[in-house]
């Protein structure tokens, strides 16, 4: 019923896959620990200016150079709501934090082509501010 | 190992080496925080490890499926539904995103659009897991709306970027 020879070449395939896309890989998770420890995402309030248009826009660009798990941005986000920042930037923020990748676009680009990872993230980035919108007027028209 | 492969393993190191290069200067400059990143990304990689092994099951039964079949269900001209299985794949894989990447580059070279591929990433945002803490941070309400619009802007930039990469590869069949 199982080719088993055929399984084996199969996980090989695989195998070999993975490994050879190893150092791009663990080049992305050293950025990333670089990033962690030489950016104080607790200051991140400091950013925002209290301009309704100006914040979206800094919320999807912070959101998009930020990266790790996404529970991050929400704590951050509460912060920000806690300090009188607009609901926009709020979720421009949240929204570019887990749709936009700038630390991973080397990565990204190496697999799918770098014509596909800068346009996507830059749709990604104009989602980010238009989904904002979007969010808070069905927020308004239903509350 | 093939040509093609062995060319990009190199690049592949290249970057690393970069990357490396980048820690050698920072390390000069600010040698304990590089110190506290060489641990930060210790423990990033040990999280990241066992998705690996998921992907590599996931990658080897992925090149057993004949080309076609990925080509038919989640090609450029497939139905409505292969959007649908795009969201489900970037909604349910777990972990970072770049450990998923060369799991997406198998399932392109057999005929997946890159549409889907940028379904599959955008729907990533969707966190079943962390729906609940999202709940405590900003109310049920935020969070139903968000999550809504997150599934409709996936299948919105899937179909840009369809748009935008109308090339048709011709794949060969397994």
């Amino acid at each position: 019923m199982f080719n088993t020879k055929k399984i084996f070449s199969s996980f090989k395939k695989s195998f070999l896959g993975i490994a050879v896309n190893f150092p791009i890989i663990l080049g992305v998770i050293l950025l990333l620990g670089v990033f962690k420890s030489f950016i104080n995402l607790n200051k991140v309030a400091l950013y925002f200016s209290g301009n309704l248009f100006k914040d979206t826009f800094i919320g999807s660009f912070l959101g998009s150079i930020f990266a790790g798990n996404p529970s991050n941005s929400y704590i951050i986000g509460e912060e920000l709501l806690k300090n009188d920042i607009s609901l926009f930037a709020i979720t421009s923020f949240i929204a570019a934090w887990v749709t936009v990748g700038i630390v991973q676009i080397p990565a990204e680009a190496t697999f799918f082509g770098i014509k596909f990872s800068i346009v996507r993230n830059i749709i990604a980035f104009i989602f980010s501010i238009v989904i904002s919108i979007v969010i808070v007027l069905t927020l308004g028209y239903i509350t | 190992m093939k040509k093609k492969k062995r060319k990009k393993l190199t690049k592949n190191l290249i970057f690393l080496g970069i990357v490396i290069l980048i820690y050698i200067t920072l390390g000069f400059i600010n040698f304990n925080k590089i110190e506290k990143s060489l641990l930060v990304s210790k423990n990033i990689l040990f999280m990241v490890l066992p998705i690996f092994l998921i992907v590599i099951i996931f990658m080897t039964l992925i090149n057993l499926v004949p080309n076609k079949i990925i080509k038919k269900y989640l090609g450029r001209d497939s139905k409505v539904i292969s959007w649908l299985m795009a969201i489900l794949g970037g909604v349910f894989s777990h972990g970072p995103i770049y450990a998923w990447y060369s799991f997406l580059e198998e399932m392109e070279q057999k005929g997946m659009s890159k549409g889907r591929i940028a379904t599959f990433l955008y729907s990533r945002a969707i966190k079943i897991p962390l729906l609940p803490l999202m709940v405590s941070f900003f109310g049920i309400t935020f969070t139903f709306i968000y999550n809504i619009w997150l599934f409709v802007f996936s299948i919105i930039q899937g179909l840009i970027i369809d748009l935008i990469f109308k090339e048709n590869k011709n794949y060969e069949d397994n």
